[in-house]
Formats: structure tokens, C-alpha cells, sequence
């Protein structure tokens, strides 16, 4: 898979995204440009399809949940510049590759923002609450949020795409350009680091009630 | 190479599997579609609900597809859209002032679009190990007067392509007086210089392209209003 970097703009405001395009078909075989109506059905069911995927990847991959729909609206616009580019049955690849680069420049740049802004890291929520506190969906999230973020975001992006997108190693290893065996590597490491951390989340919180 | 299975599948903590549960589920707010197809230019009745998108899909020619747009919009918004079809506007639509967007000429025949609400209600406590938590509920209205708006912009839409822009002004001067407070406002403004512009009324245009980035500096849309705001 071939990889360039497109600055998608100005709809996404000038941000450089790096995006691996899917396999262009082989010369011979070059997709005709498709009419307005087909091109508009086809952007139309890929939305209906694909939007709370996008929704999702971006989420978990670290954005707030303020610019989700933005950012959702940002990713499908840049699949609408590029639709003719990109292979009937390639665009979930192409919408993932879209979100994670989307996401990864949000994080930068709130990590800038807050050394312009302060010295003091961000706000945290607290994750560790009672039982009560933890039924609640909002402080679920809130400790999803808290212990994704703090692992590695290699790690982060191969256990998402894997445990919550429910991909195969193999469709990951398309995604993110690396060989399977590296996603398979990742998500081992990814597993164990999660699950570390939830149990420290869970002693954490004993502790607390005791 | 096996795949392994999902930490989900196998045997964990109650708390690991609500977070697990959590990532999965994660869908964005509920009109997160609409407002996607809306910044894409395909606000539309088709995508209403599945049948109504297969229908449109399956439509093997556009005069079908215009008329499903047409129903659906008479049927959803209450807008007297047989008698802008019937009636074509007498003369070509006068310029709209930006103050008149507001500016109710009727009273709404539809309900009005509640503000979104900042965060979706949350649902009463459960017990972790259960089902996965529903979604909220008490966006009906929320939805249907979304579905409304939407429909309303899709009919305008394809009257505009079908080359009619004087019949696409008469559909959103009619969204703008019955939607006074609409979540689709931008996309309609954009539509709206669309309009103007194949009109042939360009300094209309370009005024309404030239306030809408002076509002919506960093709007998704204000690409495709960037060309029309240039002198």
C-alpha cells in the first residue's frame, strides 16, 4: 500500500494528513469517474454505513467527545474530495486511515495548547470511583478514556481497531501499513497493559470502598 | 494465523467488561448522520429511514427520485410543496437580506427544533455485568423535526439540480420562515448562495458567501463558500 501525504484542504482547516491510499486499480482497469447521482448515492451509503464506525475510531483513538462531529463530518468530506481515487470496497480503510491521522493531530495539538496555556497537565478525571459512581456509563467512559490514554499509542490504535472495531489482524495490517506479525505483537503487549491497568483501576477502587 | 479471540468473549472482571462494552458501543450523537450528509451536500428524505434510502437507491431514474423528495417533504414538513411545484415563484426570488433569516413571516406549521442538549441524558445506574446500556431516550421530537429540516434541504436540493434555483429560494425561504431556529441553518445558507449563484445573481452571493464566513470562520462548510466570497 502506497503512502503520501495529502493535505486535505481547506476543508480540514490546512491539517496535513497522512493518509495510505487504497490500491489503485492496475492500469487498464483505472475506475471511470463516476456520474454526480452515482457519486452522491455511493457517498450517501457509505455514511449510512460507516458513520458511527468513524464516530467510533475517532473516539477511542482520543477525541473529545466536543469534536466528534465535527471531526466525523472532516473525515467523510476528505473520503468526498478523494472518493474517485479510492477502490469500491477500500473506503473503511481509507475512513479509518482518515480518523486515526484526525485524531492524532487533535491530541497534538491539545498537548500544545495546554504547554502554551499552563504548566500543569490536564484535568483528569478521577477513575476511581465507588460502585455506584462506576455503574454509571458516564465514569465508564471516563475510565476508558483515562486508561487509553495513558497506554501507548501504538498499542492504543492495534487494541481499538482490534477489541472495539472488531477487525482482523489482517485488516489492521492493511490499515496501518505494518506487517501482521507486528499487529499481532501490539495487540499481545495492548492486552496486557490493559488489562494491568484495569486491575489497578479495580484495586484502586477496593481500596477506596474498604 | 489464528485470530485470538476477543478480550470481550473471554472472562473478565465486571469492570473490564464494562469498558470493553463501552468502546464497542460508542456511537456519536443521534444525529450525527444527518448532520454528516448535511456538510456533504445530501441532506436528504432518501436517507430518512432504511427503506426510504433502499427505495431511493433502487429508483431507476431521477424523475422518481425528485418526487420521492417531493413526497416525502410534503409529507414531513407540512410545506405546501404541490403548490410550489404547481405555481412556479411569479418572478425570479428577490434577494435575501441576512436579517430575514430569522425573521418569522408565518407561524411554524411544524414543531420547532429544540436546542440540542449539551450531553445526552444519562441512564439511570446499572449494574455493570448487564446488557449494554440503551440509548437515551427523549429525542423524538429532537428526530423528527431533524428529519423535517433534512427533508425540506433535500427537496430544495433537487430542485436546484434540476436547474429550477428560483423553485430552490422558494423551498428555503419556506425552511428558513418555519425553521427560525433550524440545526441545519449553515447548510441551508450554503445552499441558498448555491442558488443565488447559478441564478446568475452573483453579488447576491457573493454577500451571503462573504457573512457566512464572517459567522462561520471555521465551519466544515465554509470551503464550499470560500469561491463565492471572492470579489
Amino acid at each position: 500500500m502506497s503512502c503520501s501525504l495529502v493535505t486535505i484542504s481547506p476543508e480540514l482547516r490546512g491539517r496535513a494528513v497522512r493518509v495510505a491510499l487504497p490500491a489503485m486499480a492496475p492500469a487498464g482497469m483505472v475506475p471511470r469517474v463516476a456520474g454526480k447521482s452515482e457519486r452522491e448515492m455511493r457517498l450517501r451509503h457509505l455514511v449510512d454505513t460507516h458513520v458511527g464506525h468513524v464516530a467510533r475510531v475517532l473516539r477511542n483513538a482520543g477525541t473529545a467527545e466536543a469534536d466528534i462531529d465535527d471531526d466525523v463530518q472532516r473525515v467523510f468530506i476528505a473520503l468526498s474530495n478523494r472518493l474517485d481515487d479510492v477502490h469500491v470496497g477500500a473506503e473503511k480503510s481509507f475512513l479509518v486511515q482518515t480518523a486515526l491521522h484526525m485524531a492524532a493531530h487533535a491530541r497534538r495539538t491539545a498537548a500544545r495548547r495546554r504547554e502554551i496555556l499552563t504548566d500543569q497537565p490536564p484535568e483528569m478525571v478521577d477513575p476511581v470511583a465507588n460502585p455506584e459512581e462506576m455503574a454509571n456509563r458516564r465514569q465508564v467512559r471516563q475510565s476508558l478514556d483515562h486508561i487509553l490514554g495513558q497506554m501507548e499509542t501504538d498499542l492504543r490504535v492495534v487494541f481499538s481497531l482490534y477489541e472495539f472495531e472488531q477487525m482482523t489482524t489482517e485488516e489492521i495490517s492493511t490499515v496501518l501499513d505494518i506487517p501482521r506479525g507486528t499487529v499481532a505483537s501490539r495487540l499481545r503487549r495492548a492486552r496486557s497493559d490493559f488489562r494491568d491497568r484495569v486491575s489497578r483501576l479495580e484495586g484502586l477502587s477496593h481500596t477506596e470502598v474498604g | 494465523m489464528d485470530e485470538p479471540n476477543r478480550l470481550f468473549d473471554q472472562t473478565g472482571s465486571a469492570l473490564e467488561r464494562a469498558l470493553l462494552r463501552e468502546g464497542r458501543s460508542y456511537q456519536g450523537s443521534n444525529d450525527l448522520r444527518a448532520k454528516t450528509l448535511a456538510a456533504l451536500g445530501l441532506a436528504g428524505s432518501a436517507g430518512l429511514a432504511t427503506g426510504g434510502a433502499l427505495a431511493w437507491f433502487s429508483a431507476k431514474t431521477w424523475g422518481t427520485k425528485v418526487l420521492m423528495s417531493i413526497s416525502a417533504a410534503t409529507v414531513l414538513v407540512g410545506i405546501p410543496v404541490g403548490y410550489y411545484r404547481l405555481h412556479p415563484h411569479p418572478s425570479p426570488a428577490p434577494a435575501l437580506r441576512p436579517a430575514e433569516i430569522t425573521a418569522p413571516a408565518t407561524k411554524p406549521t411544524i414543531p420547532e427544533v429544540h436546542a440540542l442538549q449539551a450531553e445526552a441524558p444519562l441512564p439511570a445506574p446499572v449494574v455493570i455485568p448487564t446488557a449494554p446500556a440503551r440509548p437515551a431516550p427523549g429525542n423524538t421530537t429532537t428526530s423528527s423535526a431533524l428529519r423535517a429540516e433534512l427533508a425540506a434541504l433535500d427537496a430544495a436540493r433537487s430542485t436546484l439540480a434540476s436547474g429550477d434555483s428560483v423553485g430552490a429560494l422558494s423551498f428555503l425561504d419556506a425552511y428558513f420562515r418555519t425553521f427560525r431556529r433550524g440545526r441545519l441553518h449553515p447548510e441551508a445558507e450554503v445552499l441558498r448562495i448555491d442558488a443565488l449563484a447559478k441564478g446568475g445573481h452573483m453579488d447576491d452571493a457573493r454577500r451571503y458567501a462573504q457573512e457566512f464566513l464572517r459567522r462561520h470562520p471555521n465551519s466544515v462548510l465554509a470551503a464550499r463558500v470560500q469561491t463565492y466570497a471572492k470579489p
